[in-house]
């Protein structure tokens, strides 16, 4: 670990070192010198912690007619262990290093797992990310959140920035962006044929929304737009059902005030809340809950379920199953 | 009251004695909360029981949140609280064996019994290296190791070696991760042996899952895998022990339930019965084969979270040619990913109900092979042996407002032969009845035979070979009233004939051209069926059920089919 609590960072920064685990090579040292197990022992030149490099000789045997027979390692590593007829060795271990990403003072360090940076900003929650991280200048581009961008806007003057790209990811805009070495792509949905391609670029993608195309809500999007050319953060996450992070967009702000308690999951659904709907026929569309149904009502599939009369953007009042809605602070 | 936490929706039940006799009062359903923000599987327990609450006017979630256990006076609290669960994590298993088709295939249906998924296999024969299988297994990181291999006093090198290779793997791992388990369930002359190559690690030796080639022995590693689960991930589910504590220590996982309840149900009707619960998370399907219990889980499925791993196992177009409309493979895979991030959202058009219908099936029909697979090779058809009763169960299905809808979609993904009746776990019940089975065992039939289970109807199914539009049944239906129905059957239909639930009436089947609906080809028979909420259903349609190749034409046979069974607003 390279800080320590209570230090400024920036994005650039590394704050710790580490070697991350390489494969294993077993060398079948009996077999190879044709001996049993047990004679092997005898035979090992290398014990346990011991560097080799290719060529170096790990075990011989002086067999009939003055024969000597060497088995040698094929690759530069560490000796795990020499025993049971076989030499294990761990291949030079790959140094990793871990940088901030994002700007902020360190809140606590955690030794041999992380850090934690704490910064004053404002914090969006997306629905999926392919698994990479990055930071840069936010960039708007496209001017309306339900329009797509066209790999031919993304220009020069678009590397190092983190890009906004409407309501879906194109297949052209992914090969641009990491073509120019854009830092990151923020999208309202992405195609569910293009997830694998894009988990393989290099390039952070973010979908707010979620898969296939959907203009990204209204909030996010103005809060987005608000921000253009500060500096940003995008954490992908993939989802993981079991891991409780999620695909973060930060941006860093000045701190005029103390920071809004995060609302507690426990909130439940009232009248004036702001939601978000998750599925068809409105999803993605942002409004207000006008009331809540306490009966079960029918909707057009006939499936009766407990719901909300929201009042959407547009001012259509629908009806939306509880379950269907998601609030958005 | 009894409680059924799954991975997307809880749901709860009250159960309560009316003239002496018990029976199912009301329900509620809320999203599970066992996973982030919340990470209290309590909470949406909690949330569940005031729509029971507000059904039945009873109080019974005190002021500070908690369950009021016993009951105080008529009309505050309850006596008894069950529960199941299946929203944690399933074990995460790596398979050992010698041959595919012999050690591993015991294995896998060892992992098949409980919350399990496989990570991967290893054997002799499976084209890696030491190496390779070292890093794999490192990387790997499973919670348990399951070996197989070797009859009882037979193969030992290959064993031994399997073995070795295990203890190494584990001797690599992160220092920081939980150690994994070893289940032995190979040569038992090698125990020893294991013992003392695995050195310290937790090894439990159990039975020979392959005592011999043309044997299977599964219970004792079934058992300890049970137990692992139960004791590791279940335990470790945020809010399980509470769960636990106010179950008098009893939770129970959900797919071991359900096939309680199935064994249960029998017993009721002392004849072969089947049953499917199609979870977010997990399919399961359970059953009384020739008076043998089977339980079959698979967690790597579910309508929900696991959605998209369907579609790595069957070709969208399979999903696609149930549904009644038009609709394209990007959209068909963009709706999965979505399910999977939004398991807890429901279907508001049709389309999409019509959609998860259809996912539903492919779900049911990618587990039926590996659930019964012995009854399901030996049958000519490839089909479900014959059975008395199907009992479906799950949210979605549960939910479906048309009960056809539901019906259909049974018909469609087992395609029973024979005669046979359907209902439907409207409530959710059938786990919780399964673990009330253990506590108050009267409670269980009771509320069983007072009709927890919606019957959506009888189904004569007939099995043979003719041309569409042919002949091959003659049917009288004899209602308890007297009055008479009967009927003509052509091949390749579907019809529904009207019988209330409740109501019973005497069949009279002739089949004609050597056609089979259950007594063997052409043979005649009387039997007695009850009505349901869709009625009687005759199944001409044939076994293996073919759909037209032409995807206009399927879709409007679908379509047909579908309002035959009354699926289709009128």
């Amino acid at each position: 670990m390279l800080v320590r609590t209570g230090q400024q960072v920036k994005p650039r920064d590394i704050v710790a070192r580490a070697s991350l685990p390489q494969p294993y090579l077993i060398v079948n040292v009996a077999k190879e010198l044709n001996v049993s197990r047990d004679r092997s022992r005898g035979c090992m030149l290398r014990n346990p912690g011991d560097r080799v490099r290719p060529g170096d000789v790990l075990a011989w045997h002086k067999g009939g007619f003055r024969q000597v027979r060497e088995v040698t390692s094929p690759v530069d590593g560490k000796v795990i262990a020499a025993d049971g007829g076989r030499v294990i060795i761990e291949l030079e271990p790959e140094p990793f290093e871990l940088r901030a990403v994002l700007s902020g003072t360190v809140a606590e360090v955690a030794p041999g797992y992380g850090v934690t940076i704490e910064t004053p900003g404002a914090l969006i929650q997306g629905v999926w990310g392919s698994g990479k991280e990055g930071y840069g200048v936010l960039a708007t581009g496209v001017k309306e959140r339900d329009v797509v961008l066209d790999a031919r806007q993304v220009q020069a003057a678009h590397r190092g920035t983190i890009l906004v790209c409407g309501a879906v990811l194109d297949e052209e805009v992914l090969a641009r962006a990491q073509e120019l070495q854009v830092r990151g792509l923020i999208v309202g949905g992405i195609p569910a044929e293009l997830q694998e391609r894009v988990c393989e670029q290099l390039v952070p993608v973010v979908a707010t929304e979620g898969v296939g195309r959907a203009p990204i809500s209204s909030a996010i999007f103005d809060l987005l737009q608000q921000n253009q050319g500060r500096q940003a953060t995008i954490l992908a996450v993939l989802p993981d059902r079991w891991k409780p992070s999620r695909p973060e967009i930060i941006i860093p702000l000045p701190a005029s005030q103390p920071a809004d308690s995060a609302p507690s999951p426990r909130r439940a659904l009232s009248a004036n809340l702001a939601v978000r709907v998750r599925r068809s026929p409105y999803w993605g569309a942002v409004g207000r809950v006008k009331e809540i149904s306490n009966e079960p009502r029918a909707v057009e599939s006939g499936v009766k379920f407990r719901g909300a009369e929201v009042i959407l953007e547009d001012g259509t009042v629908a009806f939306v199953p509880n379950v269907n809605l998601e609030l958005v602070t | 009251m009894v409680a059924d936490c799954g991975s997307a929706t809880t749901r709860v039940a009250l159960l309560d004695l009316v003239e002496g006799r018990y029976r199912f009062i009301a329900n509620g359903q809320a999203p599970s909360t066992g996973a982030h923000p919340l990470s209290d599987i309590t909470v949406g327990m909690i949330n569940a029981v005031a729509d029971v609450e507000a059904a039945t006017g009873r109080e019974i979630v005190g002021e500070q949140g908690q369950l009021l256990i016993p009951s105080q006076g008529g009309t505050r609290g309850v006596d008894r609280f069950v529960a199941t669960t299946s929203a944690a994590q399933p074990l995460r298993t790596v398979l050992v064996g010698l041959a595919d088709q012999l050690s591993l295939a015991s294995a896998r249906r060892v992992a098949l019994s409980t919350y399990t998924t496989i990570e991967e296999e290893f054997s002799p024969a499976d084209g890696r290296s030491d190496s390779e299988r070292v890093q794999e297994l490192v990387a790997l990181e499973p919670d348990v190791f399951l070996i197989a291999g070797g009859t009882s006093g037979g193969a030992a090198t290959n064993v031994i070696h399997l073995v070795e290779t295990v203890s190494l793997a584990i001797s690599l791992q992160d220092k920081g991760s939980d150690p994994p388990t070893v289940i032995y369930a190979g040569n038992p002359v090698l125990r020893p042996m294991v013992a003392e190559i695995l050195g310290g690690v937790g090894l439990r030796a159990v039975e020979n899952v392959r005592p011999d080639v043309d044997a299977e022995y599964l219970d004792s590693a079934q058992a300890e895998l049970d137990l692992l689960y139960e004791k590791g991930k279940l335990g470790a589910l945020p809010g399980a022990e509470q769960l636990r504590n106010l179950a008098n220590g009893a939770l129970i996982p959900t797919a071991k339930a359900f096939g309680w309840s199935v064994q249960y149900l029998g017993a009721i009707l002392g004849n072969n019965v089947v049953g499917v619960d199609v979870g977010s998370a997990s399919v399961t399907m359970g059953a009384v084969l020739n008076g043998i219990s089977h339980l079959a889980v698979r967690s790597d499925l579910g309508i929900g979270h696991n959605l998209p791993k369907l579609l790595e196992q069957v070709d969208s177009q399979q999903v696609m040619r149930w549904l009644p409309h038009e609709m394209a493979d990007s959209d068909l895979k963009d709706f999965v990913a979505n399910k999977a991030l939004f398991p807890q959202t429901v279907p508001v058009t049709s389309e999409e109900l019509h959609l998860e219908l259809a996912l539903a099936r492919e779900l049911i029909r990618s587990t039926l092979p590996v659930a019964f697979p012995s009854h399901f090779d030996a049958t000519p058809t490839g089909t479900l042996p014959p059975v008395e009763m199907i009992l479906l169960g799950g949210t979605l299905l549960g939910s479906v407002p048309r009960p056809g809808q539901a019906a259909l979609a049974l018909l469609d993904a087992l395609q029973p032969v024979g005669l046979c009746m359907l209902a439907l776990d409207t409530h959710g019940l059938a786990p919780a009845l399964g673990a009330v089975a253990g506590v108050v065992p009267l409670a269980a039939v009771q509320v069983i035979e007072s009709g927890a289970f919606r019957e959506l109807g009888g189904v004569v199914a007939p099995v043979g070979q003719a041309k569409p539009g042919e002949q091959i049944l003659r049917l009288k239906m004899i209602r308890e009233n007297g009055s008479e129905l009967e009927t003509e059957v052509e091949a390749g239909s579907l019809k529904v004939l009207p019988l209330q639930p409740g109501h019973r009436a005497e069949l009279q089947l002739r089949p004609l051209k050597r056609f089979d609906v259950g007594e063997g080809p052409g043979r005649s028979c009387r039997r007695s069926v009850f009505g349901g909420a869709v009625g009687l259903i005759v199944d001409a349609r044939g076994r293996p059920l073919r759909l037209p190749t032409d995807p206009a034409e399927r879709r409007a046979k679908t379509r047909q089919w579908l309002w035959d069974v009354g699926g289709l607003p009128v």
